[in-house]
């Protein structure tokens, strides 16, 4: 092809003509020759580390993988992938993996003690673990506990099968605190996550959240790409300007941390002061309409326990599926068998009056006039009562949602920031139907309870109460999301918590909970202080250099795994080629183990049969066939050995039809289906008039009551809590809570945030450590690893752009970094994106450098939300130069 | 046949997926950049906002790079590709000054291992032999790859799609009929280069 038909110009070049070979025959192709030969291999790509749809070609050139790309076939992805997923060899090639099963021979634990790593066989290394397992067993088996991250998400040998048939209950995750984001949607929706229809919708409100494009989703980028070309309005909430920010219709700046004073301020206007909603949603498609008593209960018919609800034609009282009743009053207060019983409207109204937007301005600093034009904005672009009409089926048309995910509800008060956010939602009708916010998983799931309300799922079905409680004290946190930071508390001071026991083993699989929560010393001294703890490691990052025994597990492109195409937190804004592609993806290796890794759900399996608990009855494979709801032929027989790979042959034909089985992703990533446009909203399965959300959360209220009686009955309070203050937090109506912080001394007049950026997130695949993400980086991003501020803010505190600066938390935890400068953030806000600043002296030490912001964060009693457990990202801080001393 | 991109402004949202894909399918060292985003940002607080400016070579029409090159290294090849000959390449580097766009690099020695100390991964050894010691080097629109019959890789991977590739001597194609209407303009066009790379602001 390049054959040099121009010659050279310019008079230096005769010197060339003079003194090279003949021009045409060396410069073809010459700069830009063929490529050798190579192998390409289609898998699945997950550098994100959450639940993308990407598959991904990579080409192998003598046994070396020189190349990845997207993989054009898969119709979600369309070939792209985003930049973690480009610098994914070096996830592979990473010299700074766990290449073999390793010993600490340095009794001595901590991140400044070397831990003496020396290379053991697997033998000794299962052997060693199996033993200590087995007695453990045999002695009590709670006192093993399984911590699962995100590294492990793809795993087929889950240990939702593995801690029962082993025997412990303590199943814990490495991460979640920061991102409790699901309590919203399983109460209200029954889905575990909310997805965005960006396909129909046209204005969409964001508080705290990204539709893709802030943490480099590719399809979720792809998808708004599309949008934005339909003309989508969005309204971006944040306390800075990002990627998403600029290119909104309108960035609407506010403080950090007070996300919900402005949704119920937004809430309010709309109920009291626009009035106007989707009356004929809120009375047939939500329990607005039922009848509360004065103990914030349904107000019930005798003879069939049914919620009652007031039919205004008649005045009278009736079952709410009574279907004699012609309507449904909205509000008013009722007299019933000498009861007065208010609608659930009414009290919502009511409650949520005295949020006025002059109020709420004092907290966020939005301007008063915004809450009240966004608000009829909302309302509008809603088009309720609209129709539209998909595959021949007629549905409501809502084009208008409110969304947020961590920013906003990673806090105190971020489960009721959940639940206003479906309530404004609910207002326009915009649940589960085109254009609006639809649950993540797609089907029946919308099927009422008894009391004609959708039934909650997940996260909402409170953990059934037990005392004493499991060593994360789930049952004191019924609706927790995840609970690492308990169980470290509970560690350290086991009698403290009323847990009669102290944990001897603890496994982690493909999490960090030191560095990625919040009070690592914490976490480390629980770490240090658990006799045994085996790390199914990637690199030597901080929870492996507490270990005892490390498990090396292979990189991506070495490993089996599934993932079922759902919604994960990657896939969240979706248009059509997403919202109606339904199935499975899988991978197998595509290259030979480059070290002596193993699979680890291998190593699950193997411990299992050592240890004596993978056969029979209540055994590990039997336990497989319940969680994948493996059925005849394919189902594990229970006292048959069985490899990752057979498993994953099963689970794939049984659980996901795929007919040829595991062989099929030899040469494709992904299995897919597509449904119809109609059938990929769930307002589809349970259409008006089927089925009820809740707009008032008695079960909220119940579940607290619940907590209650179960706590006085054993004379318990939850230990470190005020109660009173607990409480506070399941009422049937979202209330302001306030800031944990609020009373604090003024000179910390500065709120740190935080946020994922389109490379590092959650750092997954050791994002930090990766050379050719760093590079790039350093190369076009100046907005990372650096400590933003508000250029004003920084002019008044004398402070100037590449300043070394000291973080410092009113909690007494610190950060450190160099100061940049930015008109792109609110006034108080102190920008700390991903996660950085890492300790561990065996990692790669690129990833030592920038700061530690969940070091900013506190996870004491009375600062977390009490209701899905998760902390809250916006501490109060103060800045000073280093070397300057303190202010 | 002459190769030309648009690049959409109002697409890009600057997730640098585009710079990660090249240096990967080029297996370019570390230092060396054909292709990169510039981010930085405009106005005061609250009227702020990011911007996002991809770069890479803009293979012009009239090439000062081309112009100044003593050795005849810089050649223009079939579809209006300007390219670098490594062989007759003696890293003068009067093209790194010559060119506007500073779209050129060079590697002033064996290049660097990614993991500092570790030494070279085999991803690395197997790539770095594409780049020589001394030479100039630049985007190349991918020609590897188009003489496949496939894009550039930082328009296949765009999630956006904010980058179109196509022929800018067919009337028809998507980059020509975006050029014609005049929504999408070169960059320092005063300079008379003639870029065969074409953005769209903005604010169109």
């Amino acid at each position: 092809m390049a054959t040099g038909q121009s010659r050279p110009s310019g008079p230096a070049s005769i010197i060339g003509r003079i003194f090279n070979r003949p021009y045409g025959i060396l410069a073809r192709d010459a700069g830009v020759a063929d490529r050798p030969p190579v192998e390409t291999r289609v898998t699945a790509c997950r550098m994100c580390g959450n639940k993308a749809w990407c598959t991904a070609i990579i080409r192998i050139q003598d046994g070396v993988v020189v190349g990845i790309e997207g993989d054009p076939s898969n119709p979600v992805s369309q070939g792209k992938l985003c930049s973690r997923g480009q610098a994914a060899i070096f996830n592979l090639y990473n010299p700074y993996r766990v290449k073999a099963p390793m010993k600490r021979t340095n009794p001595r634990k901590g991140l400044d003690q070397d831990p003496g790593w020396v290379e053991i066989s697997w033998e000794e290394a299962l052997s060693t673990v199996a033993e200590r397992l087995r007695k453990i067993r045999e002695d009590d088996p709670r006192k093993f506990a399984h911590m699962w991250g995100f590294g492990g998400d793809w795993w087929i040998v889950q240990h939702e099968a593995f801690l029962p048939a082993f025997g412990t209950p303590n199943l814990l995750r490495s991460h979640g605190v920061l991102c409790p984001v699901h309590y919203g949607c399983s109460l209200v929706q029954g889905t575990m996550l909310d997805k965005q229809d960006v396909e129909y919708c046209q204005y969409l409100i964001t508080i705290g959240g990204s539709l893709g494009p802030n943490i480099g989703s590719s399809h979720s980028t792809r998808a708004l790409a599309g949008a934005r070309e339909r003309g989508i309005k969005m309204v971006v909430v944040d306390p800075r300007c990002s990627h998403e920010a600029t290119m909104a219709h309108e960035w609407i700046p506010i403080r950090p941390g007070t996300d919900l004073a402005f949704a119920l301020a937004l809430l309010n206007v709309v109920l009291n002061e626009v009035g106007v909603f989707d009356e004929p949603f809120l009375k047939q498609r939500t329990n607005a309409v039922y009848l509360i008593g004065d103990d914030g209960y349904y107000a019930t018919d005798v003879a069939t326990g049914k919620p009652l609800v007031w039919d205004p034609m008649v005045s009278t009282a009736k079952t709410f599926d009574d279907p004699s009743a012609r309507d449904f009053a909205l509000e008013g207060r009722y007299q019933v068998n000498g009861r007065t019983l208010t609608t659930a409207f009414t009290l919502v109204k009511e409650a949520v009056r005295g949020y006025s937007p002059e109020w709420a301005e004092t907290i966020t600093t939005v301007p008063a006039v915004t809450v009240r034009r966004i608000a009829r904005e909302f309302v509008e672009a809603a088009h309720i009562g609209e129709t539209i009409t998909l595959d021949g089926v007629e549905l409501p048309f809502r084009p208008a949602l409110v969304k947020g995910e961590r920013g906003s509800l990673g806090k105190f008060g971020g489960a009721y920031q959940h639940l206003v956010h479906k309530m404004l939602n609910m207002l326009v009708g915009s649940l589960d139907v085109p254009g609006g916010d639809l649950g993540s998983e797609t089907g029946p799931v919308l099927k009422p309870g008894a009391d004609g309300v959708v039934t909650p799922k997940r996260e909402a079905i409170p953990v059934p109460f037990k005392y004493p409680p499991d060593v994360d004290l789930a049952q004191y946190y019924p609706n927790r999301h995840t609970l690492p930071h308990m169980a470290w508390k509970v560690v350290l001071d086991p009698a403290k918590y009323g847990v009669p026991y102290e944990l001897e083993a603890l496994m982690i699989y493909g999490g960090n909970p030191i560095t990625n929560n919040s009070n690592p010393d914490e976490a480390i001294a629980a770490l240090c202080k658990i006799p045994f703890v085996v790390n199914i490691a990637y690199i030597y990052d901080e929870a492996a250099e507490l270990s005892d025994i490390l498990l090396p597990e292979p990189a991506l492109f070495e490993r089996y795994g599934i993932q079922a195409l759902g919604t994960g937190h990657f896939v969240q804004a979706q248009d059509a080629s997403m919202l109606q592609t339904t199935g499975v993806l899988a991978r197998m290796p595509v290259i030979p183990l480059q070290h002596q890794t193993r699979q680890a759900d291998d190593i699950y399996l193997e411990l299992a049969e050592r240890v004596g608990f993978l056969y029979g009855v209540g055994g590990l494979n039997d336990h497989l066939n319940q969680f994948w709801d493996i059925q005849d032929p394919y189902k594990l027989d229970l006292d048959k050995r069985y490899n990752t790979a057979e498993i994953l042959d099963r689970v794939l034909k049984s659980r996901f039809e795929v007919e040829q089985g595991l062989e099929y992703f030899r040469d494709s990533g992904l299995y897919y289906k597509t449904r119809s446009k109609a059938e990929s909203y769930n307002y589809y399965y349970y259409p008006q008039g089927t089925t009820r959300y809740p707009f008032y959360f008695e079960h909220l209220l119940r579940t607290g009551d619940t907590l209650r009686w179960n706590l006085a009955e054993h004379n318990l309070t939850i230990p470190g809590q005020n109660m009173a203050e607990v409480w506070r937090f399941y009422q049937a109506v979202p209330q302001w809570v306030g800031r944990p912080d609020e009373h604090i001394p003024a000179e910390y007049d500065l709120v740190a945030m935080n946020w994922a950026t389109p490379q590092f997130r959650m750092n997954c695949g050791d994002q930090t450590g990766n050379p050719l993400l760093n590079e790039v980086v350093d190369e076009c991003d100046p907005y990372q690893f650096v400590v933003l501020m508000n250029r004003e803010t920084a002019a008044r505190k004398g402070l100037c752009e590449g300043d070394e600066v000291i973080i410092e938390a009113y909690w007494g935890g610190t950060a450190q970094g160099v100061l940049k400068l930015t008109s792109l953030l609110h006034p108080d806000a102190l920008g700390v994106p991903a996660i950085h600043g890492f300790r561990s002296m065996h990692r790669n030490p690129v990833t030592r450098r920038g700061p530690h912001f969940n070091s900013l964060l506190n996870n004491a009693e009375g600062t977390f939300d009490p209701l899905h457990g998760g902390i809250d990202r916006n501490p109060r801080v103060r800045v000073f130069r280093v070397g300057a001393g303190k202010p | 046949m002459r190769y030309g991109m648009v690049i959409d402004l109002r697409k890009c949202v600057g997730c640098n997926a585009c710079t990660v894909a090249c240096k990967q399918e080029n297996a370019t060292p570390p230092g060396v950049f054909w292709s990169k985003v510039l981010q930085y940002e405009i106005g005061d607080y609250p009227q702020a906002h990011l911007r996002f400016l991809p770069m890479l070579c803009m293979h012009c029409q009239v090439a000062p790079c081309l112009e100044v090159c003593p050795t005849g290294a810089t050649y223009r090849a079939e579809g209006g590709l300007l390219l670098v000959n490594d062989n007759l390449c003696v890293a003068c580097r009067y093209c790194i000054m010559a060119c506007p766009y500073e779209a050129r690099s060079y590697n002033a020695t064996r290049p660097r291992e990614y993991y500092s100390g570790q030494g070279m991964t085999e991803y690395e050894t197997l790539g770095y032999t594409q780049h020589p010691k001394g030479s100039i080097e630049k985007c190349t629109f991918c020609a590897h790859r188009l003489r496949v019959g496939k894009e550039p890789a930082c328009v296949a991977t765009c999630p956006s799609s904010a980058r179109v590739f196509g022929d800018l001597d067919k009337p028809e194609s998507e980059v020509s009929r975006l050029v014609a209407s005049g929504l999408a303009k070169p960059r320092l066009e005063e300079q008379g280069t003639k870029p065969s790379v074409f953005y769209i602001d903005e604010d169109s």
